[in-house]
């Protein structure tokens, strides 16, 4: 098929072979211009416009010709295939649409320059000055944003957003903080918990305690007030290590009878579309929704060759479950209860564990599983104080 | 008149004096054949019978005969036949149809 005829159609008409020579005279006669022309079979044909094939078919009519048109060819083919699906002309038009339309929304934020700095956390900062992936670029102002976000972060010291059609380019860089001044408050030493002194090393301040004295808890340890009101109290900032020895008692319970969450297998979803910002709900169906359901939220923005869209998709989980109630035996129960005790020793801040004694008792339908534990550890703790003058 | 017509008349002695192609005084048919492949006839005064392997043209004053295989008519319009495919035999009978 030639290129014009594709492009603009085109169609066969086809004529008994002992009328052909009449065809072609038709054809020079009303100068009917035509692509090809050929035989196959019994019958001549020529190919050429659909405007010129319906010319050549009343022609063919009025001289007793019997002329069959073939089918519409090329382009125009196509386009009326086209046509006659709505769902794909609409689809089309939305395209266009979109196309137009999406020019005034920001598709992409890329940061830079953040060393030290999370990219998230400047997106998410983005985020609360209403600039974000998705939002229009309707009244947009740089300085404005910028701003906000200097105003509001705690961690960037200056930010730069630049737009590049609809792709927000984004610097950024670090705070640099002054290093935090020591705070001048004067403060004491006092016991976080009892214990018996070890040690005690005085950095500033009075010490108050001696190696083997008992001390409870917040007891003074190391004075930040000391000499005579006359001719004046000296106050400071005490600070000090104050190493004692401690008791501490851990007591794990775990019950014999539980509760234990079995899976119904129902299992609703809701899922919702991210279209530039705006969550559309599409599909549902929890309608009839227990009310003991487990919730699993998983969402994700599409991406295109290795940057994010502003279009996306969230779908909502609910796996609804029932309570069933479930007895453990009592070796399961120790077990698990000495499980939870080496978890809590793991956790604790502590220089040393001196000694170490567990006892397992079952009472009240639980498993009780209790430590005494002798520590050696720093009791120190600063509490500050102000002072008052007398005029 | 009869001494004309044996002379071929005013425009085929002007013709012949001036040393003009024939179509182009006389009204008369045209042929271009390249190969055998391609034959232009021009002054075609129409189809007389068409199939791939016999074309018959009517030319003014004869008809054309155009033997080979394949052949077809590639376009035809205002007098001018282009005719492809293996040609083999070009014959002009005087009869008129």
């Amino acid at each position: 098929m030639k290129l014009f005829a594709f492009l603009f159609g085109c169609r066969k008409i086809s004529v008994p072979s002992d009328r052909g020579a009449d065809l072609l005279n038709i054809c020079m006669k009303y100068r009917y211009p035509y692509y090809e022309m050929g035989a196959y079979e019994d019958r001549t044909y020529i190919v050429c416009s659909p405007v010129i094939a319906r010319r050549v078919c009343i022609k063919c009519g009025e001289m007793d010709i019997e002329a069959e048109s073939g089918r519409l060819c090329g382009v125009p083919k196509y386009i009326g295939r086209f046509f006659s699906r709505p769902g794909l002309v609409l689809g089309l038009l939305i395209a266009v649409i979109m196309l137009v339309q999406v020019q005034d929304y920001v598709w992409d934020i890329r940061v830079s320059g953040y060393e030290g700095v999370d990219e998230n956390e400047v997106i998410d900062g983005l985020y609360a000055c209403g600039f974000y992936r998705g939002c229009s670029l309707d009244g947009f102002c740089a300085d404005d944003v910028e701003n906000l976000f200097l105003r509001r972060s705690e961690n960037i010291g200056w930010i730069s957003v630049n737009m590049k059609g609809t792709v927000a380019y984004v610097e950024v860089q670090k705070k640099n903080s002054p290093p935090k001044k020591d705070t001048l408050l004067p403060a004491n030493v006092v016991a976080k918990r009892d214990g018996i002194i070890l040690e005690a090393l005085t950095y500033s301040g009075l010490r108050m305690v001696e190696k083997g004295e008992i001390v409870r808890e917040g007891q003074l340890l190391i004075s930040g007030a000391y000499g005579e009101k006359t001719p004046g109290l000296h106050v400071t900032r005490a600070a000090g290590r104050v190493s004692a020895r401690t008791f501490r008692k851990i007591s794990v319970e775990i019950p014999l009878e539980y509760e234990e969450k079995v899976e119904s297998g129902r299992v609703f979803y809701e899922k919702y579309m991210i279209f530039f910002g705006n969550t559309i709900k599409v599909f549902s169906n929890s309608g009839n929704l227990g009310s003991s359901c487990d919730k699993i939220v998983e969402g994700k923005l599409y991406g295109f060759l290795g940057s994010s869209l502003p279009i996306g998709e969230r779908v909502e989980k609910y796996v609804e479950y029932e309570t069933v109630k479930r007895t453990r035996s009592r070796e399961a129960a120790e077990a698990l209860a000495k499980e939870e005790l080496e978890r809590q020793l793991s956790e604790l801040c502590v220089e040393e564990i001196v000694s170490r004694s567990d006892a397992v008792d079952f009472r009240d339908g639980k498993c009780v599983v209790e430590c005494d534990l002798t520590c050696i550890e720093d009791i120190a703790m600063t509490l500050e104080f102000t002072v008052n003058y007398e005029k | 008149m009869t001494k004309k017509r044996s002379e071929g008349g005013f425009a085929a002695r002007i013709s012949a004096k001036y040393d003009l192609q024939p179509d182009m005084m006389l009204d008369g048919c045209h042929l271009e054949l390249r190969g055998r492949s391609s034959l232009a006839v021009g002054g075609c005064r129409g189809i007389v019978e068409y199939s791939p392997i016999e074309i018959t043209l009517r030319l003014r004053d004869s008809i054309l005969k155009i033997a080979g295989e394949h052949l077809s008519c590639d376009s035809y319009t205002c007098g001018e036949v282009l005719i492809s495919g293996r040609i083999n035999i070009l014959g002009f009978d005087d009869t008129k149809r």
